[in-house]
């Protein structure tokens, strides 16, 4: 509850987004320009995870209705637990202390999900992704290694775009 | 055909941007976007709009988590040492006296602080009593300090600064830390779990410390040593536009606060300790609810219930806290708009022990406040915040806050601040009712005043007849009226790319209307069985002062993760005795140190290693005959595994044992601080 501070819209901006809508839009995105070769019902629905962030899942859930990716239906699996994420296709694990970002990376190993979290340290621990906020824009930093080992193909768009990162 | 497709796509793309244009942007708006078009939108931080700390028009420091854990303190008031223009001392090893830009006490009066937004400035002592809270550090976010009036906004009880320790949201401290850690002069044990349920996380922990003893000039142990246990609770939801968090603790501590025996039948009386223990239990729970709309404006109510209990040698003191606050937040046009007010309930009740009484010995105050908060943008580089708050007390006479702020974003990485306010400090139960007269024979010689000297040598050259005893002490004022204060402070920062970082404050500021200790004429009273002189001083509000000072706080973040930081604080003040005849008042130079500084240089030891070293050095204290002292403290964090690590820790290395502070003003004993070192355990799960 930080009362003294307080942002001033920049007059600036033409658009004006808030995080969780933003970042749902990302995470929609990201499924749309990957692959999972090794997907065990290439035509089933798309299954999106978000770990930690009610708001964010929220944004999901509200942007996917109705939507398809490459001709799978897309559903939101609310309430995602350790239990069920290594089924999930996208997850994303909003801001966590770093020994719970690697706790659930280990939890996922091996399994092909399209791990993503906040900040470039994620994908240095080990993610697929990381979300930035830069001068009030969102951008995002993908760990290529990283998406080899969970056998996720990532589309040469989405690298083109994204700043790379090593482990 | 294909150029058609192409122009109704951009057509379609066109349209669809026009639907950004507007406000509110829904989530299915953004499903048409393409990435590189999601890349350009400006975000808005969606529940609580925080501002990048760059761009506070105020003096504010953060200690974030990972410099509380690189620093190897342990409890609050030492981390506060890593702030500029904060004096923190040691009185003894359970006494501590922390200010901001000075006028140090044990009961320093113009700090607030509060936890999660709940205050746990005492408001009987007008202080922060430091020795009843120990949160377990791993759990708190970040403590920001603002240095600087902050009446406008926190009210009463800010003048000099605020302090607010932020926990994590339970949903951010999920499974176990235990940690276990032994020393020579601290030792703890700590335990938190924290987990989920559907829409929930929460987290529970209980914390056990025990510190030594400091020792006297003489070299002995000074035998006041002290421990606490703590425990407590937080849980927060969320759904949607809500946010739900309830917490609570409670805690109890014991220890030898060394307080002169004054007692007229005392055997020992001026012997250096009165071994009484003193006792503290304290208990609260705090609820927050937040409705963020989508646009972006928030409403918030908080609600704590807060007791506290403490028995002293001097007397025993207890209060409960009912405090309701709201505040909604909205941006209209160029103005970002926060309008709030609060309703808290204290009651307190405090019972002196020979030789204090207090009269009242009750007080029950309703503090009722309202306060607005505006920032215009003015231009696309300018920020002018103007900020005031009204509060009415039924115990003291009602204050009016007011606070003016400029920010100017000179260029993509540089800002010049600069702000002006006023401040308050409400009178309090001890202010207005203290009592206290002990036997000049009871006090230690070490802790005579000048004039109890010349009366102890020499009562007949005071006026008093000769051959009674004399009894001296204080007493409060029934009409002690506020202390008031205006600022006026201006700052510049710089960032250079994300590898360095430069943060310069200057200050000047006037009190008026400071605490002072006048001298009453003499009068024959019977004490004791016969006949005796008391001879008291009264608190006034008599003196006038002026402070300045500056702050300067430089980062440098260098090759493969080594770190550099560092701190340099100036001060100086004069005083107006404006007809006082304390003797203070004639000598004051703020009782704070002129200058202090600290740098830390932190590095990785090989791949599973940290470390970190730290030095500080703090000023004299002239008006305190206090030498100043440099110290070094050094940590070292070695990871055993993916969950367990081990810290070793050293505090005061250069120095045996060192001298911080002074008691006389509160009939406290100030001992010599020793080197200390620690060994800890710490495991995740």
């Amino acid at each position: 509850m930080l009362l003294v501070l307080l942002l001033v819209p920049d007059p600036g901006a033409a658009q004006d987004v808030s995080q969780p809508n933003l970042k749902a839009a990302f995470l929609y995105n990201f499924a749309k320009f990957a692959e999972w070769p090794a997907d065990a019902s290439p035509g089933g629905p798309l299954t999106l995870c978000v770990l930690h962030d009610g708001a964010s899942e929220d944004a999901l859930v509200k942007l996917v209705k109705g939507a398809s990716v490459n001709g799978r239906a897309i559903t939101v699996s609310k309430g995602a637990t350790t239990a069920t994420i290594r089924a999930c296709h996208v997850l994303y694990i909003a801001a966590a202390e770093p020994d719970t970002m690697v706790r659930i990376l280990d939890e996922v190993k091996g399994a092909p999900v399209l791990t993503v979290g906040d900040g470039d340290a994620f994908p240095r621990r080990g993610g697929i992704v990381g979300l930035i906020v830069e001068d009030g824009r969102m951008r995002f930093a993908i760990n290529p290694d990283a998406a080899l080992r969970a056998g996720v193909r990532l589309s040469s768009k989405l690298l083109s775009l994204a700043k790379l990162v090593r482990d | 055909m294909r150029s058609f497709v192409r122009t109704a796509l951009t057509a379609v793309l066109l349209a669809g941007s026009a639907i950004w244009a507007v406000a509110q942007t829904t989530p299915q708006d953004l499903r048409l976007a393409t990435l590189e078009q999601l890349m350009n939108m400006e975000v808005t931080s969606a529940a609580r709009r925080e501002q990048r700390a760059e761009d506070v028009p105020a003096a504010v420091y953060v200690i974030s988590r990972d410099e509380i854990r690189r620093s190897g303190l342990t409890s609050i008031p030492e981390l506060l040492r890593l702030v500029p223009g904060v004096q923190v001392a040691s009185i003894n090893s359970n006494k501590r006296a922390v200010s901001v830009r000075g006028l140090n006490s044990l009961y320093s009066n113009k700090l607030l602080v509060m936890v999660d937004g709940r205050s746990i400035y005492n408001p009987a002592f007008s202080a922060v009593l430091w020795d009843t809270e120990d949160l377990m550090l791993e759990d708190v976010e970040r403590i920001e300090v603002i240095r600087g009036p902050g009446g406008a906004m926190w009210g009463a009880n800010a003048v000099n600064g605020v302090v607010n320790i932020i926990t994590a949201p339970s949903s951010q401290t999920r499974g176990g830390v235990a940690r276990v850690s032994a020393g020579t002069f601290d030792s703890a044990a700590a335990f938190r779990y924290g987990g989920a349920f559907g829409r929930a996380s929460y987290r529970a922990y209980v914390q056990g410390s025990a510190h030594g003893d400091s020792t006297l000039p003489s070299g002995e142990a000074a035998n006041d040593n002290w421990h606490s246990v703590t425990s407590g609770f937080r849980t927060d939801w969320a759904k949607g536009p809500d946010a739900v968090m309830f917490q609570g603790s409670v805690a109890s501590g014991r220890q030898r606060p060394l307080w002169f025996d004054l007692r007229s039948s005392a055997a020992g009386a001026g012997s250096p300790a009165v071994n009484a223990l003193s006792e503290t239990q304290v208990a609260d729970v705090l609820g927050r609810w937040t409705r963020t709309s989508a646009s972006g404006s928030s409403f918030q109510v908080q609600a704590y219930f807060d007791l506290g209990r403490r028995t002293e040698a001097i007397g025993s003191y207890d209060r409960d806290t009912w405090d309701v606050d709201a505040q909604y937040h909205d941006a209209l046009g160029a103005h970002d708009i926060v309008v709030g007010g609060g309703y808290r309930h204290i009651a307190e009740t405090i019972l002196g022990q020979d030789p204090y009484t207090f009269t009242p010995g009750q007080a029950r105050s309703i503090l009722t406040n309202g306060f607005v908060q505006d920032s215009i943008t003015v231009g696309s580089r300018v920020e002018i915040t103007l900020g005031a708050k009204y509060e009415s007390n039924t115990f003291a006479a009602s204050g009016f806050q007011p606070s003016v702020r400029a920010l100017w974003k000179v260029a993509a990485r540089q800002r010049i601040w600069a702000a002006a306010s006023r401040a308050i400090r409400t009178p309090s139960l001890i202010d207005r009712g203290l009592h206290v007269a002990y036997p000049l024979s009871s006090v230690p010689a070490a802790a005579l005043t000048p004039s109890m000297a010349v009366l102890q040598r020499d009562p007949a050259a005071m006026g008093l007849p000769p051959g009674l005893p004399i009894l001296v002490g204080a007493v409060g004022n029934p009409d002690f009226g506020r202390e008031r204060f205006v600022n006026v402070e201006a700052g510049y920062r710089l960032s250079v790319g994300s590898m360095a970082t430069v943060d310069a404050v200057g200050f000047t500021g006037r009190y008026d209307g400071l605490q002072t200790q006048e001298p009453l004429p003499p009068e024959v009273t019977f004490a004791g069985g016969g006949p005796a002189v008391r001879v008291l001083t009264q608190y006034q509000n008599r003196m006038r002062a002026r402070t300045r000072g500056a702050e300067l706080v430089g980062r440098l973040q260098l090759a493969n993760r080594w770190e550099a930081d560092g701190t340099f604080s100036a001060f100086g003040a004069s005083s107006d005795p404006n007809g006082s005849l304390d003797p203070a008042a004639m000598n004051f130079d703020g009782r704070a140190p002129r200058y202090q500084w600290r740098a830390h240089s932190a590095a990785p030891l090989g791949p599973r290693g940290q470390a970190d070293v730290h030095l500080f050095y703090v000023g004299p204290i002239r008006s305190l005959d206090v030498p100043g002292y440099t110290r070094l403290d050094a940590r070292v964090e070695w990871r055993l595994s993916g969950q367990t690590s081990l810290v070793g820790s050293g505090q005061n290395l250069l120095q045996d044992t060192h001298p911080e502070f002074y008691g006389h003003d509160t009939n406290i004993h100030a001992t010599l601080l020793p080197r200390s070192g620690t060994l800890a355990l710490a495991w995740r799960f």
